[in-house]
């Protein structure tokens, strides 16, 4: 049994970000569909985007995002998807960051295989793909752009490139929750907000 | 002294009082309240103590202005701070006993909603005052520079009126919704945007203006191009200009023409005519003998059914090659070079069956003479009319001829033993010619063909079924694709097109099929062979103008695709570049 110290989760957390937003943005088609190429990973097909300055883009997020996660400063992240014209945010997807080393739990059951972290991982991104289906279209397609969101504790450092922001809420949105998934040292939930 | 003396006395006071019951009235006189605050104190400045005392006592919590009280004129003197317990008159203890007694007489829960709504607010406005830390700080990440200097930001009368923190976010969004609408649309394009014009123009007198015919390559291993003038062959390398590889005279004399050229992903270049003559010259010997005489080939043999040549397809390895003739069979060839090393000094001839590059050191004061030889390991017959075009996946081991007979069929090849003939697959029907074909770079299962001047369509195909995926009906006689390998995107050149509206090359989006770049001409011009650099960012095309035009397409794509999985250990580029790991080393 593979066991993942917290270096490692953090490591499972940020890549699951890395793929999730790709999958949103392309399911969404805030980008071309012909920017994205399929990469096997978790056993799943997934598209990762191509586009260098897209790449670049979320490369810079994530970094910053991994190195938050590391001091467990960062207990959320969300992608706004906004529409270009008059900045509302269409869609809201959150991802909660639970640190089980803030709790006083000593439970050593708390100790999740690897294994198992990538099958609830597959679950979690395969309810992001099909939530499509229940979505409400995109109307104008490629008028859209998108948003990170990073929740984190006051003391955090705080690089000149992340700003103050609002939180960007759906005022009278529907949410649906998704699965989640644990990593020894974190519990990740996804939802999703979207304006009906 | 003795006024200072009293004054802390009054204090201490207070002090007492004010931690114990509320309902008592201060033992407060008007003077004392004034002198405290004739000090020149009038703000309240908290320390630790008096901040936890405040919010520490559950009655002073509820205590806050309520809006009437705000707006009550009678009360508009005082402000909603905690100052005013330091002292000051009267209505201090009537404020009070009215917000207690409001509180007590009135439906406990309303009330305490509402107040403890504007307390929130107020404790807020405090917190932010005094720089306490908001405990969920939400931070957006913006690419621009912080030092932007933002062009007109008039005083927008909102950040005067928010409290510090939330005039930040509100200014922050006003400030990305700017960016967004003059950006965002401007970045998308400026990415497609590349070359129309061609960057060079070879003149190529004599080339022959002919559909079947493939006139034009340029080498994967040297980035030489060459080119077949009728009967002549040149190769233009970028250091040396224009080198005579065959001489017009040599086919001259017997009425031949070249029909087809080719590199190997190594040194050779073959060149194939029209009475079915394969010459394969060494490009490394062509560029340094010249001056002293004609190039003499390597090899120079005539396929068994002496057609045509035209075309020719090299497998990865560069020394075996399949030619397509006029007749419609296909050939397959194997190289062998042998190393004849003959030592001088035992004036003894040894042969070495050995690879080329292995033996370099021993050999230096010894003779080396290499020999090559070619041997024919199957033949296939399958078209009954020219062979237009050959295509080799070696990942799906895979060869597709496109015949003149309006078809296009499949072979599977057995990977281990190249020599074994190949399986027929499948037959794709056409309307016309099959010269255009493509495998797709970046999704193994997809391959592409076009169609002649009657057809004029592209047909994409799963090559593992042979399964018709998509048509699409294109402006002309397509004669050759191109797949972008870091886009998805194909290139296709035209030959014959609508004479009102005569276009020469079009890239396309996949699977969308938008139009990115359509390069035109003022007049007709026919498109007949193309051929990409090593680095498959740019072009190279034959046309009936007696040019060779080379274009720049993909010069801004960086990376190519991949179908397999992202490399490395974590599958995440991100990771790996932020723990500092790098390929390299785990390669080792």
């Amino acid at each position: 049994m593979d066991l993942i110290s917290l270096k490692g989760s953090t490591r499972i957390v940020t890549e699951f970000f890395e793929y999730s937003i790709n999958s949103i943005l392309y399911q969404r088609a805030v980008y071309p569909a012909e920017d994205f190429a399929t990469v096997k990973k978790y056993d799943l097909s997934l598209l990762k985007t191509q586009d260098t300055e897209l790449k670049q883009y979320i490369r810079e997020i994530l970094r910053q995002v991994h190195r938050w996660l590391l001091g467990g400063k960062c207990h959320q992240l969300v992608l706004c998807i906004v529409d270009k014209d008059d900045g509302e945010t269409i869609e809201r997807w959150k991802f909660n960051v639970d640190s089980h080393s803030n709790k006083n739990d000593t439970d050593d059951d708390m100790n999740i295989p690897l294994e198992e972290t990538q099958k609830e991982i597959r679950a979690v991104l395969r309810q992001i793909t099909a939530s499509v289906t229940f979505l409400p279209e995109l109307k104008n397609e490629g008028n859209y752009t998108f948003n990170v969101l990073a929740y984190t504790d006051s003391n955090a450092n705080v690089p000149l490139e992340w700003t103050d922001s609002d939180s960007k809420e759906i005022a009278k949105g529907e949410s649906v929750q998704f699965k989640s998934f644990g990593t020894s040292a974190y519990s990740v939930g996804a939802e999703v907000t979207y304006k009906f | 002294m003795i006024n200072k003396t009293r004054e802390t006395k009054l204090r201490d006071d207070f002090g007492v009082n004010f931690l114990g019951s509320l309902s008592h009235k201060p033992k407060l006189s008007f003077s004392s309240t004034k002198n405290i605050g004739g000090n020149g104190n009038d703000r309240f400045i908290p320390k630790t103590t008096s901040k936890k005392s405040y919010y520490s006592s559950s009655q002073l919590q509820n205590f806050l202005t309520s809006l009437e009280q705000l707006v009550d004129p009678l009360l508009q003197s005082r402000s909603p701070s905690p100052e005013f317990f330091m002292g000051h008159d009267l209505p201090v203890n009537t404020l009070l006993t009215q917000e207690i007694s409001s509180i007590l007489d009135s439906g406990e829960k309303k009330s305490k909603k509402k107040v403890s709504r504007h307390t929130k607010q107020h404790r807020k406005y405090m917190a932010d005052a005094l720089g306490f830390p908001d405990y969920n700080r939400v931070l957006q990440f913006s690419h621009m520079i912080p030092s932007l200097t933002i062009p007109s930001l008039s005083v927008d009368p909102l950040i005067s009126i928010l409290p510090p923190p939330e005039a930040l976010k509100y200014a922050n969004a006003q400030l990305s919704s700017w960016l967004n609408n003059k950006d965002v649309e401007k970045q998308r394009i400026s990415k497609r945007a590349e070359s129309r014009v061609p960057f060079r123009v070879l003149e190529a007198p004599h080339l022959r203006k002919d559909f079947y015919s493939n006139l034009v390559d340029w080498s994967h291993a040297t980035n030489n191009v060459a080119v077949a003038l009728d009967t002549a062959v040149f190769l233009w390398s970028d250091q040396v200009g224009a080198i005579h590889v065959l001489r017009r005279d040599y086919l001259e004399k017997t009425s031949d023409t070249v029909q087809c050229i080719s590199f190997s992903s190594k040194d050779f270049l073959l060149v194939g005519t029209k009475r079915g003559k394969i010459f394969i010259f060494s490009q490394e010997s062509v560029e340094n003998n010249i001056g002293s005489g004609p190039p003499k080939p390597l090899i120079e043999i005539t396929v068994k059914c002496h057609s045509g040549i035209c075309c020719c397809q090299w497998f990865k390895d560069g020394n075996q090659f399949i030619v397509g003739t006029e007749v419609g069979v296909v050939y397959k060839f194997n190289i062998k070079t042998e190393l004849i090393v003959i030592a001088r000094s035992l004036r003894r001839t040894d042969t070495l069956r050995a690879k080329i590059n292995g033996t370099s050191a021993e050999l230096n004061s010894e003779k080396v003479i290499q020999t090559h030889k070619i041997g024919e390991s199957w033949s296939l017959h399958v078209h009954s009319q020219q062979i237009c075009g050959i295509k080799i996946c070696e990942e799906t081991n895979q060869i597709a001829l496109g015949g003149n007979d309006n078809c296009c069929t499949i072979c599977k090849y057995n990977e281990n033993d190249l020599d074994e003939e190949p399986e027929l697959q499948f037959k794709l029907k056409h309307a016309s010619a099959v010269k255009a074909m493509a495998f797709c770079p970046w999704s193994k299962a997809l391959f592409v063909t076009g169609g002649g001047s009657y057809d004029r369509h592209l047909r994409f195909w799963h090559s593992k079924s042979g399964t018709l995926l998509r048509e699409f009906k294109t402006p002309g006689q397509i004669t050759s694709i191109i797949w972008s390998k870091g886009q998805k995107q194909l290139l296709v050149t035209f030959g014959f097109t609508n004479q009102e509206l005569p276009v020469f090359i079009i890239m396309y989006s996949y699977p969308s099929m938008e139009e990115i770049i359509r390069i035109k001409q003022p007049t007709q011009l026919r498109a007949l062979t193309a051929a990409t650099s090593p680095d498959a960012k740019k072009i190279c095309v034959a046309s009936d103008d007696e040019t060779v035009r080379f274009y720049s397409i993909w010069e801004n794509t960086c990376e190519d695709m991949r179908e397999t999985p992202s490399n490395g250990i974590y599958g995440s580029e991100i990771i790996e570049h932020e723990e500092g790991i790098s390929l390299n080393c785990m390669l080792r």
